[in-house]
């Protein structure tokens, strides 16, 4: 089999719907590692074949959708979770017991001098709690504004809208050193009081919580992030998820 | 920017990991596309359903077996819905009499539930020749293989091979400029 064989005879659309024997699909397998243009050929293929499929698409009417959600979730629930909560429970609770003992055996000494600092740290925490109240985010925030859209050390990501939907967008202004991150919500909608908007970080798809929030006219400060090659928005229950809901995802964009 | 592929590769890794999410996305996206090649092998509206469903479990337990190096994730659950469809074609259940393919109403398949679609979609078979239509769908979308069509058709099976090539190619044209 030569190349211009595989590309013009139909070797490959006789490939993708695996209508070759083996020794065949082995030669066309070494040409689509080895040579560019039997690639960008089969890849044609596949894409010409996946617009058909879309176009000649038939929506399922019945409940097939729920059907799938109840099989895999009872797969799901049955093996890896419970164990693996159980190991953490175990974890915690050994953890828990070494600190308990830790501290009974070597501050037991100490505990009225520990109990005249922690006096004065509740003193020192009570007036930094009424000064951030003075502090208002927003002001903070509008005057930061100017200088984080300007700023060098500030990556600017923009977050376009996915399939669901389409038309949307917001921008993420990033410092990957002071791991700050802020967030414009350009044109996401107002969402019932029930559902907020999440932002996810992800780090070679793992998703990181970057914080909740609802659309705002300024600039939202977000969850610091020290690593993301993707920021992503998804549509959660109020206060956040601690996965994202991808079937929600509206506006995606990557870090550079 | 958005890049359509990334996502995909971050929706590999959520189901890799076991996120029902992911799964949801997939079948939102993809379980109309898949349920078209179904119900044209099948010919029967709830036996593909059956079918869609059985599917898409596949996909979930199948994810690790996925290697994005010889395709694309589409063509992937492609090549599951269309053996899985096939194989129950196959099966005793399925009895050959009453849902046998009626290959003169190939024409038909091109009805979807989906009127917009449906006249855009006329409108390239208007451009393509029938032939073309009747070969690619039997091909992609009906489970016949080049064999099936040679006996069916009584035409060469090089000949099948080759037209059914330039016929993707004309298609792959046609909808580059509709697109554009």
């Amino acid at each position: 089999m030569t190349k211009e064989e595989i590309i013009n005879d139909g070797w490959l659309e006789a490939y993708l719907t695996g209508d070759v024997s083996e020794t065949e699909a082995a030669a066309i397998e070494k040409f689509l590692a080895e040579d560019q243009e039997v690639r960008t050929a089969y890849e044609d293929v596949q894409e010409t074949l996946t617009d058909l499929a879309f176009l000649q698409q038939i929506a399922p009417k019945s409940d097939v959708k729920q059907r799938i959600e109840a099989s895999v979730g009872n797969q799901n629930s049955s093996s890896k979770q419970s164990s693996a909560l159980l190991t953490y429970a175990t974890a915690a609770s050994v953890v828990l017991a070494m600190s308990l003992a830790f501290t009974a055996y070597f501050f037991w000494d100490k505990w009225q001098d520990a109990e005249a600092k922690y006096s004065t740290l509740l003193t020192e925490s009570q007036v930094l709690a009424s000064n951030l109240q003075r502090t208002s985010k927003d002001l903070e925030v509008a005057a930061q504004k100017a200088d984080i859209a300007t700023s060098p050390n500030y990556q600017k990501v923009v977050l376009a809208g996915t399939d669901n939907a389409p038309n949307k967008q917001a921008i993420i202004f990033w410092n990957p050193k002071q791991e700050k991150v802020y967030l414009s919500t350009g044109n996401l909608g107002s969402l019932s009081t029930d559902q907020q908007y999440q932002l996810w970080a992800l780090i070679e798809g793992k998703p990181i919580d970057a914080g909740v929030f609802n659309p705002s006219s300024g600039l939202l400060v977000m969850k610091n992030i020290k690593q993301a090659d993707t920021f992503a928005v998804t549509i959660e229950k109020e206060g956040g998820s601690e996965q994202p809901n991808l079937s929600t995802l509206q506006v995606i964009g990557n870090a550079s | 920017m958005y890049n359509k592929p990334d996502f995909l590769d971050i929706i590999v890794r959520r189901l890799k990991e076991r996120d029902e999410t992911a799964l949801q996305y997939l079948y939102e996206h993809y379980a109309a596309a898949l349920n078209g090649i179904i119900s044209r092998t099948l010919g029967d509206e709830q036996l593909a359903e059956e079918a869609l469903h059985d599917v898409f479990i596949k996909i979930w337990e199948q994810i690790e077996k996925f290697d994005p190096s010889k395709g694309k994730l589409f063509t992937w659950m492609y090549r599951i819905a269309r053996n899985y469809a096939l194989d129950v074609r196959r099966s005793k259940n399925f009895k050959l009499s009453e849902k046998s393919i009626e290959l003169d109403s190939y024409v038909n398949t091109f009805a979807t539930n989906n009127k917009e679609r449906e006249s855009g979609l006329k409108e390239m078979v208007g451009l393509l020749s029938e032939e073309c239509f009747k070969l690619i769908n039997m091909n992609f979308f009906m489970g016949f293989s080049h064999g099936d069509i040679s006996k069916e058709l009584a035409m060469p099976l090089g000949s099948v091979k080759t037209k059914i090539r330039n016929c993707m190619s004309k298609l792959r044209t046609l909808m580059g400029q509709k697109n554009d």
